[in-house]
């Protein structure tokens, strides 16, 4: 009962001190918001458990050179060697398989690639979940045609199917072969953050089965109950050592690595999450004793209620409660606007942290975030709210009841402590905007560095081609029909016809594609043989003659493609000014062989041009390349792979360029329905999402930044306030005895000004520290211009606190002396 | 009621100790209203303190209703104060932000007493004072008088034994003090035993028993013409 009088009083206490109420509220609202903002993500990509049976158990075995590193080397595995595991190991409860394959889905309205898991037929076992509809694999789906069943992923089911609760014992089109639908995975089921996938056994082949030096899969294993993963590394080496004496020259001489697979999932953003975490924690941390510190002084100004209350009968206790009451209700408020600002963050950050997190569209406030904000709020409170209740409770009452008594003040000691959290608070808050500001500037810096092509009204599509079987397995060229003639001459040619393109092209790899490339050493007709050591690579592409302009790509020498490169001439090859840096190095490119493994008219092919650095990924310097007349390259060349599968159609227009792609997708279908068309989008889009991480980066730390700018600012003040109140006695004396207003001013703010420089000299200390290990930590981050960052942050932080410590000194200023006195 | 001997009372300070209470010895009787005066600084508030229980650093024994209050502790003390104790303070300390009901009410909410009681002494004590009509209004919508009333059946609306007064009219105009000094005569009337402290010759009058302290010592006392007579002899 007594509980909502308590209730009751510190409402109206907070309702009265509405300055004081404020301040703290946005202190706790933005420590809090900072921190659940980060626990939503730390939550959802670290703490939660895996959706499988017993996850901890589940590890991934890989192979890697011994000479690599194995966080840096990831080798496939072959066939044989998987099914050694899955036979021979008795460390584990089962070994499992799989490959990714990009197969395109058709006899569906808009055919395009899905991702596809082709697996051993003990995948889903192993992993310890089932169908929501239909069945899993059986062991003897593994070979011929009973090998081609699927069982759909739930977000693949409801993409493809909407949902069709009748798909099971249905056909599909995976590259044209069908494929019976057997099964739907239940819609929490993700693997590797996705359930956009189609499972499907692999096909064993008795090649594959002998073939133990090349390898593609991936294996996840289940240890035995109780083993550790030691011993499954040491046992899976034994098998290895074994197969090396019984497969000499076949068996690869490699290292077996075992990992958790929990953590390899979260490995490469486990450090940044957890440091960025342990940043917000402190940033929450100081906002708590920041709101001490400014209770502190509200109990100074208390000190007659406390009095009146001990006077009238409250022991220690009750007047402890009645001040943590009040703690937790201002404590609940910050917490609920914390929430707010933590689920505005979240809003914000969506895109961003969907595509820089496994998992990171799952990221949202939900039970488990709310109960951290309790727990959050509770522990606020507890902490900032104990000092001061056990200060109220211990005051004594005489003093207390004496007309506007000065305050008993704080020891040196004390006084120490909360000064030197000030200065720590400023320190993290400038440590902290450095942080954002060098992410800024190099968000900026990548904006600004030339793309080498015009991303302006480009609109960009995936063409995946149909393929016969696993792309991976290559078509005999008797079979293979010129694609370059069947499909892209007259698909370009009808996208030429539409509204408002001013030019089309196609090529095998478009900028900013830096996951995808094909390397080939150089050889030049002209020049001797290289050391093979030292022969230098480029990208291999190929490109139609009217890409460059569709993509805006400058020309720098000689010609882009034309009308003379016709298939029986030698082909036409535009290369970029790395290549002529890197590889040509000295005289012209221009008119220069390059060898090919052909003997026909195409052995070599002739740089005609040389073309602008595009970038092919933001991070990264640009690598040489090479670029071949699509139009010249023949099914029996061996550089016709290139095309074989994957196509990006770039097209420019006058109109808005996204309007364009239902058309172009129509297009495509019309001539080949299997032909999948994936990712159609502005390219403006693309070099905004290669951004991503660094967007993501930027924003998430100029939010942590800010906070932590206005809690140094709530502290600095809340720390002044106190002094004033303590001290206003002193400054009616010396204001009585004559000094100006103006001295008081100074004599408040010329402590805010020594603890703002403590602050700013650890806090660039500091920064200059980080900036050295991120230097070498962090590619492409640029640190190179931090002292200018570090200008401009201390400038910010300086105007920010002083204006912080203005109020009191102002109010200090502002003394009456009778007043001051007159309380003596 | 109250029987203190030899009471002592001194702080320390950078140049040694200042004793503010020397030698207090003192007996208060049942119903009796007793008026504490002297100059300032002469220990009157330090001596009301001191028997209000307010201040427990003090050396000698007091006895409350021959409990030796000397022996006690710190919560014995304060259990004391609170069933027994009615404090009205010069500056009438009431809490700005509760009505005057709440006011009134804040020494039972520190006790364990159910709440529809508590209600009905509240209810009680606003019509005994006449300030039902004010019972939702904050203390800064009040007369001083006003205030100071509050102050008064704030102080004795648990019915203690004993009601300390310092200086209760000290911030008020000489109408409202005559009216609260009315209050304080008709309180002891009903049997509540009062001491006040008070530099005004016409509070004083109100009382039946005068005390006179002087630089820690106490110099007289109208019920005890020996004290007197010894103070004299002092004296002369």
């Amino acid at each position: 009962m007594e509980l909502g009088n308590d209730l009751r009083y510190a409402w109206r206490q907070l309702r009265r001190s509405y300055g004081f109420a404020v301040t703290a509220l946005l202190t706790l609202a933005l420590g809090i918001g900072a921190t659940t903002t980060m626990f939503s993500v730390v939550d959802q990509v670290l703490l939660r458990p895996l959706p499988y049976k017993d996850p901890g158990q589940l590890v991934t075995i890989s192979e890697v050179e011994y000479a690599k590193d194995a966080a840096k080397g990831f080798g496939g595995i072959s066939l044989p060697n998987a099914m050694d595991w899955q036979t021979r190991s008795h460390t584990l409860q089962g070994a499992a398989y799989y490959t990714l394959m990009m197969p395109v889905v058709s006899g569906i309205s808009h055919p395009h690639t899905v991702a596809q898991l082709v697996t051993s037929t003990n995948f889903l076992g192993l992993l310890g979940v089932q169908p929501a509809l239909g069945r899993g694999f059986i062991a003897s789906e593994n070979s011929g045609a009973a090998s081609h069943v699927v069982v759909l992923g739930a977000d693949a089911w409801h993409s493809l199917f909407n949902g069709d609760r009748g798909i099971v014992g249905h056909n599909i089109s995976l590259n044209a072969a069908p494929y019976t639908v057997i099964g739907v995975m239940p819609d929490g089921f993700r693997f590797q953050g996705s359930s956009d996938f189609l499972f499907s056994p692999l096909e064993i082949t008795t090649k594959d089965l002998q073939d133990r030096s090349s390898g593609m899969l991936s294996v996840i294993g289940r240890l035995q109950p109780g083993l550790t993963i030691a011993d499954a590394s040491r046992e899976l080496m034994g098998i290895k050592q074994q197969n090396l004496k019984m497969y000499p020259g076949k068996e690869l001489d490699n290292r077996v690595v075992v990992e958790s697979y929990e953590q390899m999932l979260t490995s490469s953003v486990r450090p940044g999450l957890l440091a960025l975490n342990g940043l917000v924690l402190a940033v929450w941390l100081l906002a708590t004793i920041n709101v001490a510190g400014l209770l502190l002084t509200r109990t100074q100004n208390r000190r007659r209620e406390i009095a009146v209350r001990a006077a009238l009968g409250a022991g220690s206790a009750r007047l402890l409660r009645q001040f943590l009451v009040e703690s937790l209700m201002l404590s609940l408020a910050g917490g609920a606007c914390g929430l707010a600002i933590a689920s505005a963050a979240l809003r914000v950050l969506r895109h961003y942290l969907s595509s820089s997190f496994l998992n990171g569209d799952l990221i949202h406030i939900d039970v488990a975030v709310c109960l951290y904000v309790l727990i959050a709020s509770c522990v606020s409170a507890l902490i900032f709210g104990i000092l001061p209740a056990l200060q109220a409770a211990r005051l004594p009452i005489l003093s207390g009841l004496r007309e506007g008594s000065a305050g008993s003040g704080t020891s040196r000691r004390q006084a120490i402590l909360r000064d030197g959290l000030v200065a720590m608070e400023i320190a993290l808050s400038l440590l902290m905007l450095s942080a954002a500001g060098v992410m800024a500037r190099t968000l900026y810096t990548m904006q600004r560095t030339p793309l080498g092509f015009n991303p302006e009204n480009v609109v960009t599509a995936e063409l995946i081609m149909p393929q016969k079987g696993y792309w991976f397995v290559d078509q005999p060229p008797a079979n293979k029909s010129n694609i370059a003639q069947t499909f892209v001459e007259p698909m370009l040619a009808r996208i030429r016809r539409l509204p408002g393109v001013a030019s089309v092209g196609v090529t095998t790899i478009r900028p900013l594609r830096p996951n995808m490339s094909f390397l080939d050493r150089i050889e030049f007709a002209e020049r001797p043989k290289p050391d093979p050591r030292f022969q230098q690579s480029a990208n291999l592409r190929a490109a139609t003659p009217d890409y460059f302009r569709a993509m805006g790509i400058p020309l720098v020498q000689g010609r882009f493609f034309n009308e003379q490169d016709i298939p029986s001439a030698s082909v036409a090859a535009v290369v970029n000014e790395a290549f002529v840096r890197q590889i040509v190095v000295t005289g012209s490119p221009l008119g220069l062989r390059v060898k090919d493994e052909d003997d026909g008219p195409h052995k070599y092919a002739t740089i005609v041009g040389v073309m602008a650095d595009a970038r092919q990924g933001m991070n990264d310097t640009v690598a040489p390349e090479m670029i071949f007349n699509l139009n010249q390259i023949l099914p029996t060349d061996s550089f016709y792979f290139l095309l074989n599968y994957h196509l990006d159609l770039v097209v420019r227009s006058h109109v808005l360029p996204g309007t364009l792609i239902p058309a172009i997708t129509r297009i495509v279908h019309n001539l080949n329905p299997d032909v999948g068309v994936n990712s159609a989008e502005l390219m403006s889009t693309v070099v905004d999402d290669t951004m991503g991480n660094q967007t993501l980066a930027v924003r998430l730390l100029s939010l942590f930044a800010l906070a932590a700018l206005v809690i140094a600012a709530a502290g600095l003040y809340g720390l002044l306030a106190y002094q004033v109140a303590q001290q206003m006695r002193d400054f009616g004396v010396r204001l009585a005895l004559g000094a100006q207003r103006n001295d008081v001013l100074w004599l408040v703010l010329r402590r805010a000004i020594v603890l703002l420089s403590i602050g700013v000299a650890l806090g660039i200390a500091a920064s200059l520290g980080l900036s050295r290990i991120a230097r070498s930590m962090l590619a492409g981050v640029d640190v190179n211009n931090i002292l200018l960052v570090i200008e401009v942050v201390t400038v910010i932080l300086a105007v920010t606190c002083i204006t912080a410590s203005y109020l009191p000194a102002r109010r200090a200023a502002q003394t009456d002396p009778m007043q001051a006195l007159r309380h003596e | 009621m109250i029987e203190i001997r030899n009471l002592e009372r001194s702080y320390k300070t950078g140049a040694g100790q200042t004793w503010v209470l020397r030698r207090i010895d003192l007996k208060i009787e049942r119903g009796e209203f007793v008026t504490l005066m002297g100059p300032s600084g002469a220990g009157k508030s330090s001596l009301l303190n001191a028997i209000a229980l307010l201040d427990d650093q003090w050396l000698g024994e007091y006895y409350f209703e021959e409990a030796p209050v000397h022996a006690m502790g710190r919560k014995q003390r304060a259990e004391l104060a609170k069933r027994s104790m009615g404090m009205v303070f010069q500056s009438y300390h009431l809490l700005d932000e509760l009505t005057v009901a709440e006011n009134i009410d804040l020494p039972l909410s520190y006790k364990n007493m159910p709440r529809a009681e508590r209600q009905a002494l509240v209810a009680d004590t606003l019509d005994r004072f006449n300030i039902v009509g004010k019972k939702d209004l904050f203390p800064s919508q009040l007369s001083g008088g006003q205030q100071q009333l509050v102050g008064i059946a704030r102080a004795v609306i648990h019915n203690p034994a004993l009601l300390l007064a310092d200086e209760p009219t000290g911030n008020l105009h000489s109408e409202q003090a005559k009216e609260i000094m009315e209050l304080f005569k008709e309180l002891n009337r009903q049997g509540t035993t009062i001491l006040q402290v008070t530099h005004s010759e016409t509070n004083a009058a109100y009382g039946n028993r005068l005390l006179e302290v002087r630089d820690g010592w106490l110099v007289s006392d109208s019920a005890n013409p020996r004290l007197n007579a010894a103070q004299e002899s002092t004296t002369r």
